[in-house]
């Protein structure tokens, strides 16, 4: 079969799934039931649907998903992660989309806590979302900023996703890692002025209300209690891999003990929160488990039927300069990120892009700091980005996932301006390693 | 009639271990024109998981798989015993060893061995902290079940983790060595996180070539020869190998990787511990067939 | 009959409770390996295998329970767009959908198991195990899943609650 229509049959026949209301899961099984009758072979290919399933989720490195969720659940469901948004609240005073500068600010704490997007956007959606709404704010400048902050999760260390792409393309994972903070602050400073601006000017998106007013001290000290500690689970998971004691996967499990042990020391730990902590996190991992393994197998889907390798020969025909070839492959990220999840779009595209970049002579780390750029936009891109189904499932009924659709916009435009930007200044991803090397 | 087959590699395209394969679907698809040609889909992960490879050759989904034996031993476990033969392809072709292993292929699951390549590769010992003798207590080594049973018997805490993090378990310590073949750990990354290679090399490398039985079968004689005269230039590569091999070994000194080099009855004790400690395990694990196949194997 | 809805909940509900108390396993074994291989004294090798397993496992076990719980995201723009009578319609036909794509699914996964049985094949790893142990949970979570379609189709639909507790 023709590439372009294998494309459109497994592309067009999963959003076609997706729109009929099946959950994304499902809608994954069914189109790779189809495509693996279809492209593998009949009935031996159903089979092998179903044996890909396992072995896409029996792989370690999925571990630090439900781990890092964990570490998310245990600081909230013993209220330890209130406290430190409401320390954070405290520290920020009267300013337009007040509630949205908190967002964007425990955001950033919360993505050098931990290295998962998900974790990250369930809670600061759950802590902040309904308050905003109460108040009367556009979901727009409620649930956007969540999102965005929470995708930044995987730029700034600790980073689950850093650490894949960095081993499976052979670049340095230290440098990677680092390369990631000066663009991740980049972002964060996006959100804030776009916050700002846009509120000033349409206040009605974010009604304004009164904050108390009380001494300096009064303000701090709440940071200081709840908010510096919790920066010891941070040195755990950072430090236990610089150290040596634990590789990037294991330090995810040191991680969620760390953050036991910190509520233990706040005297927040009972048995029911934990039990509730533990269910949840089996809740949303499951629920993302499941789509990547069904993803996972989609993809190898998508490559046995020629479809990739056909779309992508075919971007490679038109013989590019190197600045529209890397133009080109973050398009096809950007596409790719549109349907499939972020470690699918690592495993499609490295075997391709690797030799194209290095034959381009690229910087490797900045490479690899554009593409965690991408894959950071695409966790909320409709119509499958994790992040909006996240937030979607921790919204209150009445928001449609149209509304998390709309929300995400201006964000995005806002990420594709810090991705341009690192494109034209390739200092701001390497300067930061190459400071440290020196 | 012309007859296409489909190939999948279990490594991604252009590495070390995918290149033969490469090479050899060029020239079927030179020499086979109105007889039988090959559609490459890829390799590694992104076509199938690697350790569903054997099954996918098994079932006929993918018709032609280049993996090593050691992402199928769940299918045929005797195929860990290929590590440690001491003869080439060619001698094992002459001497009914290949027949014996190629009848368990066909038995046990439905695959027909076409070829071996790159059995000319051994493996080493890599470090980041020197030993003076071939004892490795204290130190924490990778390991697949390829290496298992002599690193454990030197005295190794083996230590198992995915591929995707040995490059940092080996920068910050986690891990104080591994054991990899003698190519391949620049195009991993990890020849700038290695500070020692121990020689001598022990047992050798090998992927083969595997075609679904049915598929096979379903070929006519010239077809058959249009795969097989291929396959056969491929196992001639073995002389190829080892001058790569020696490049290789040098480009890893040049990068600044020390050799630990065992000589007389340090060499011997390395080299005998390997041998029994792998025939040990694998003969526990086949009690049935496991000292014929060393026999087999065994000079 | 509303006896044994009720009993069939609870063990889906069960079922959610071990794989939590597993994942929350999962972090203290994990982190008690690293602590005792660091000190030098033990460590687990058949631990990173048990984990894959468990992930795999706790995946399929639990999603016939998150499904009950209505919380595998899905795309609601059509069905949020579209008025009352064509909304239900419309998920009708995507329960319709889900019922057949876990009913196929549990035909080729049962098939995949009852292989692995006959075969009798051992995986080979730091662990040595009869494959199909594995593969045996395909046809039970297929199952399990199947009948969560069955019952959204037969009106027993709960809108996401995900944010109880949080
Ligand atoms: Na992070
Ligand atoms: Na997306």
């Amino acid at each position: 079969m023709d590439w372009g229509l294998s494309l459109t049959l497994l592309i067009g026949g999963m959003v076609l799934l997706m729109a009929f209301g099946l959950p994304v899961a499902f809608a994954f099984l069914g189109i790779n039931l189809l495509g693996a009758f279809i492209f593998l072979g009949g009935e031996a290919g159903l089979e092998q649907v179903a044996r890909n399933t396992v072995a896409a989720l029996s792989n370690f490195s999925l571990a630090p998903i439900p781990l890092f969720l964990l570490m998310g659940e245990i600081l909230f469901h013993t209220g330890v992660a209130f406290r430190a948004i409401d320390a954070i609240d405290r520290l920020i005073t009267k300013v337009p989309g007040r509630l949205s500068i908190v967002a964007v600010g425990g955001g950033i704490v919360f993505s050098s806590l931990s290295g998962s997007t998900i974790a990250n956007t369930a809670v600061l959606g759950s802590a902040l979302l309904p308050d905003m709404l109460k108040r009367g704010y556009h979901p727009t400048i409620a649930m956007g900023p969540i999102m965005a902050t929470g995708s930044i999760a995987m730029l700034i260390p600790p980073s689950a996703l850093a650490v894949l792409l960095g081993s499976l393309a052979g670049m340095s994972i230290s440098q990677l890692l680092i390369a990631g903070i000066v663009p991740g602050f980049l972002m964060g400073a996006a959100f804030l002025l776009y916050i700002i601006v846009r509120c000033r000017l349409n206040p009605s998106l974010a009604p304004s209300y009164e904050v108390e007013a009380m001494p300096f001290w009064d303000r701090v000290k709440p940071s200081l209690v709840y908010v510096v500690p919790l920066f010891t689970i941070f040195v755990v998971v950072v430090g236990s891999i610089l150290a040596g004691w634990a590789t990037p996967t294991e330090s995810a499990a040191l991680g969620s003990v760390a953050a036991f042990l910190a509520c233990l020391a706040y005297g927040r730990v009972t048995v029911k929160n934990m039990m509730v902590s533990l269910l949840e996190t089996a809740k949303i991992s499951v629920m993302v488990l499941f789509i990547i393994g069904a993803s996972l197998t989609f993809s190898q889907i998508l490559a046995f039927s020629g479809a990739a390798d056909g779309l992508l020969g075919w971007i490679q025909g038109f013989d590019l300069s190197s600045f529209a070839l890397l133009l080109a492959m973050l398009v096809v990220l950007l596409f790719l990120g549109c349907f499939m999840d972020q470690v699918s779009m690592i495993l499609i595209t490295l075997p391709f892009f690797i030799p194209l970049a290095q034959a381009a002579g690229f910087d490797m780390i900045w490479f690899g700091v554009l593409m965690l750029v991408v894959m950071e936009i695409s966790f909320t891109t409709p119509p499958f980005g994790m992040l909006l189904y996240v937030m979607k499932g921790v919204a209150p009924p009445g928001i449609t996932i149209g509304d998390v659709y709309r929300s995400t916009y201006p964000f995005i435009l806002l990420e594709l301006i810090v991705l341009a930007l690192i494109v034209l200044v390739p200092e701001l991803a390497t300067g930061l390693p190459d400071w440290i090397r020196r | 009639e012309e007859v296409t087959l489909n190939a999948v590699s279990g490594f991604a395209e252009g590495t070390i271990f995918s290149r033969h394969f490469e090479e050899f679907i060029d020239m079927v698809n030179e020499t086979g024109k109105g007889q039988v040609q090959i559609s490459y889909k890829g390799g590694g992960g992104k076509v199938i998981n690697p350790f569903e490879l054997g099954d996918a050759v098994r079932s006929g989904v993918v018709q032609i798989g280049n993996l090593p034996g050691a992402f199928y031993t769940k299918l045929l476990p005797e195929i860990d015993a290929v590590k440690m033969s001491e003869y080439t392809i060619t001698e094992e072709r002459e001497n009914g060893a290949w027949a014996y292993m190629n009848d368990l292929h066909m038995q046990k699951m439905n695959v027909y061995h076409l070829a071996r390549q790159t059995e000319c590769i051994p493996f080493h010992l890599y470090l980041n902290k020197p030993i003076d003798s071939p004892d490795l207590t204290g130190l924490k080594i990778r390991v697949t079940p390829i290496y298992r049973a002599f690193f454990t018997a030197l005295g190794a805490t083996a230590i198992q983790t995915k591929p995707g993090d040995v490059y940092t378990a080996l920068e910050r310590g986690a891990v104080d060595g591994y054991g990899w073949p003698s190519q391949g750990i620049f195009d991993l990354g990890w020849a700038e996180v290695t500070k020692y290679r121990v020689d001598p090399s022990f047992y050798r490398s090998s992927v083969e070539f595997i075609i679904n039985l049915d598929a096979w079968n379903g070929l006519d004689e010239a077809q058959k020869k249009v795969l097989q005269d291929a396959a056969f230039e491929i196992e001639k590569g073995c002389e190829a190998e080892k001058v790569k091999s020696a490049a290789e070994l040098k480009r890893q000194e040049e990068a600044g990787i020390q050799v630990i080099s065992f000589t007389g009855a340090d060499a011997e004790k390395y080299l005998e511990t390997a041998r029994e400690a792998g025939w040990a395990e694998f003969i526990k694990t086949n009690p049935e067939n496991g000292e014929k196949i060393k026999g087999l194997l065994t000079k | 009959m509303s006896k044994l809805v009720s009993w069939y909940d609870g063990f889906l509900l069960c079922l959610g409770y071990l794989g939590g108390i597993c994942l929350g396993l999962i972090a203290v074994m994990v982190s008690l390996d690293v602590i005792l291989r660091n000190i030098g004294t033990a460590s687990f090798p058949w631990l990173l295998e048990s984990v894959e397993y468990a992930l795999f496992a706790v995946s399929f076990l639990l999603a016939p329970w998150v499904l009950n719980q209505g919380s595998h995201v899905r795309v609601d723009v059509l069905v949020t767009k579209l008025p009352g009578k064509w909304a239900h319609r419309l998920d009708i036909l995507a329960d319709t959908l889900g019922f057949a794509v876990c009913a196929l699914f549990t035909w080729y996964g049962s098939r995949v198991a009852v292989k692995a049985f006959e075969r009798g094949e051992l995986i080979f790893k730091e662990l040595i195990f009869p494959e199909w142990w594995l593969m045996a949970i395909l046809p039970v979570a297929g199952i399990l899943l199947t009948v969560e379609f069955a019952r959204r189709l037969a009106g027993h639909r709960i809108a996401p609650p995900l944010t109880e507790g949080l």
